[in-house]
């Protein structure tokens, strides 16, 4: 049934947005209704499995998808749900390219998750990096420099990923990954690395990093919210299911992936911390947290892979919170220079504490769903021994300078009144802009105090995906 | 063998080309690329395969040129005989390396995979040593041309390869689309100067 609201819903949705062309109200409403009727009825068949799904299911196979990573699949759903009722109150009368790009975007990396076969897996990733590109460019002017960086560098890394998945098929003579055997120790080595690169540079991995802080910053907040949050942890998820079929991962290629964590996550932290632009900072951000990701399935154990799959959903949802709430900074006070603003919290309390509890999350504070990914992390990599313990330690360490660049920002943007400094007054914020943010604020907290049953969901995910 | 020997040697030619020609000789010389991958996937009696790649490959060349038409090539970063010397550096690399790995090499596949690393090696080359939005297209799409000849040693890859064929013309219109506008805003489509530009 979730082939439905997966690829159904939300395609029908992009085909009748632009069917209404010029009528931007008509087309957002459409996609709003759309997102909202995929992730309510995704809900729905969640918590109440239906047994009436057989004929769609079987639609769900022949085109390769499983159900494996349905969990991933659903928050990326949700959390497009939330991106397109933020972009109706976001994104003035909307070219019309806007919402369907976004729908498709947000359809095919749903689906690319639960690919199994490595052929509709590239359909639906070539599909996503090319909506993405066009998107990237709805602000026109510098966004199109950003669009070049962001489609040149991706295409490099999608040849790269293209070279790995047919290496695969021709070395397991197969293009379902569930029924891959076992191959030489040597091609498991060329097609890891290959596809290292490949998707470590959608992911935003150093050194192939640079296309994310230009894109983050050009295209419209939503689309880099979506991007920066869910793009990327899906991608990271692909890595993993992709990495761990082949049975067994090398430890040579698991370590070179901890120590480029570790670098990513010291490049991210250390440039974010000199940041000024507060799409930029999120943007350096996201780089960070993709190395807390990458360091996870560097450890490779089950418990890392669970901490890292923990983290990934924890990544969309505080990466998506933390760039909604700068969203509704720049939306209310047309200025996204740290420097131009100052004591926002009275302003806007609701942003505040959005912004608050996501960067509270994301750097890893208790009781926050962050804390609870990242100390499953780090104690993964002590147990794991050899080099992990002491990369851990450094991850650990090179994770602060983030914690100090977030609280500095904060104090900056929400608390200090500076009086040289003359903020704009805020403008009113819409129902569709702040509702997402508390729903995502209140998520942070629950998966942080309950996260039993999550975990236990992830760990089992986690079980499958190592085959054990 | 022979066969593969004599395709191998008019790929990497080729691809040299791409890298030490001006843009419009380059589209020129992928144009020729795609049309004797074409015809070696017709040795290889994927007749599905070579329709593909003959058709979509010209589709490429021909929208680059179109971008040409609207763009100005930027000065090149580096001189004719300066991309020749590495040129001939990354082919004798990429040979020191495919001869010290070559036990690794699939039967049957030897001269094909000393070319294909080869192509790997000018690919990269092209992608590092050109400033131009252009040259960087075809460097990627040299680096989608070594998918699709990994493609002709698989069985039943017919539907595989025009899908990645397809791709690769999606690929291309996007890029070049997105250097027209380049162009049009910032009159230049040289990589390095638009990262200045933008500060």
């Amino acid at each position: 049934m979730y082939v439905v609201y997966i690829l159904i819903i939300p395609l029908l949705a992009a085909a009748i947005c632009a069917l209404f062309g010029r009528n931007a109200k008509a087309a957002a409403y459409t996609a709003v209704i759309g997102m909202t009727l995929s992730a309510l009825f995704f809900t729905v068949n969640w918590f109440i499995p239906s047994s009436t799904s057989a004929g769609l299911d079987s639609v769900a196979t022949t085109i390769g998808l499983s159900t494996e990573g349905l969990m991933i699949a659903y928050v990326v759903i949700v959390i497009g749900a939330f991106i397109t009722w933020y972009s109706l109150a976001y994104i003035e009368n909307a070219r019309r390219i806007y919402y369907p790009l976004l729908l498709i975007i947000i359809s095919t990396t749903a689906a690319a998750v639960l690919s199994t076969n490595l052929a509709t897996l590239y359909i639906f990733f070539e599909i996503g990096t090319l909506s993405t590109a066009i998107l990237v460019t709805y602000r026109r002017g510098r966004a199109f420099e950003a669009a070049t960086k962001f489609i040149v560098l991706n295409s490099i890394g999608s040849s790269f990923t293209l070279i790995a998945l047919i290496l695969m098929f021709i070395n397991y003579g197969t293009l379902d990954i569930s029924s891959f055997g076992s191959i030489s120790s040597n091609a498991i080595l060329l097609i890891s690395l290959f596809l290292f690169i490949g998707l470590g540079t959608k992911i935003g991995v150093v050194p192939m990093h640079s296309w994310v802080p230009d894109t983050y910053s050009e295209a419209p907040t939503p689309v880099s919210a979506f991007l920066a949050g869910t793009v990327k942890a899906a991608t990271a998820f692909i890595l993993i299911r992709l990495l761990f079929a082949m049975h067994p991962a090398l430890d040579v290629v698991l370590l070179f992936i901890s120590v480029t964590a570790v670098l990513t996550v010291g490049v991210g932290a250390l440039m974010a911390y000199t940041q000024t632009d507060l799409k930029r900072f999120l943007a350096y951000s996201s780089i960070e947290q993709a190395g807390v990701i990458l360091f996870a399935v560097g450890i490779g154990s089950s418990a890392a892979l669970t901490g890292g799959i923990f983290h990934l959903i924890n990544n969309m949802v505080m990466k998506t919170l933390l760039f909604l709430c700068v969203g509704a900074v720049i939306a209310a006070t047309r200025q996204r220079n740290v420097d131009g603003l100052s004591g926002l919290a009275t302003k806007m309390p609701i942003v505040a504490a959005g912004f608050l509890i996501g960067a509270f999350a994301l750097s890893g504070v208790p009781p926050l769903n962050g804390f609870i990914s990242e100390y499953l992390i780090l104690q993964a990599g002590f147990l794991k021994g050899g080099y992990y313990p002491a990369l851990s330690v450094v991850l650990l360490v090179l994770t602060f300078p983030m914690f100090a660049a977030y609280i500095k920002l904060f104090q900056r943007v929400f608390f200090t009144v500076d009086e040289h400094v003359k903020t704009p007054e805020p403008a009113h914020q819409s129902f569709y802009i702040i509702i997402p943010i508390i729903i995502l604020s209140v998520l942070c907290v629950l998966m942080g105090i309950f996260p039993t049953a999550i975990v236990d969901q992830i760990n089992k995910l986690s079980l499958a995906i190592l085959g054990v | 063998m022979e066969t593969a020997f004599l395709f191998g040697i008019l790929w990497v030619a080729f691809a040299v080309l791409i890298v030490i020609l001006s843009d419009k000789r380059s589209t020129l010389a992928l144009l020729a690329l795609n049309l004797t991958i074409a015809a070696f996937l017709l040795t290889e009696n994927d007749l599905i395969g070579a329709l593909a790649k003959a058709t979509l490959g010209i589709a490429s060349p021909i929208i680059i040129l179109l971008a040409i038409a609207r763009t100005k090539q930027p000065r090149p970063r580096f001189g004719m005989l300066p991309l020749i010397f590495a040129a001939l550096l990354t082919l004798a690399l990429s040979y020191i390396v495919a001869f010290s790995v070559r036990s690794q090499f699939p039967e049957g596949r030897t001269t094909e995979t000393y070319f294909l690393i080869a192509l790997f090696g000018i690919a990269f080359l092209t992608i590092i040593s050109q400033t131009s939005i252009v040259k960087l297209l075809l460097g990627i799409l040299i680096l989608e041309n070594i998918g699709t000849l990994l493609l002709a040693w698989g069985e039943n890859t017919a539907l595989l390869t025009v899908v990645t064929e397809v791709f690769v013309v999606l690929i291309t219109f996007t890029i070049a689309y997105i250097a027209v506008m380049d162009f049009a805003e910032y009159d230049t489509i040289d990589s390095s100067k638009l990262t200045q530009l933008r500060g």
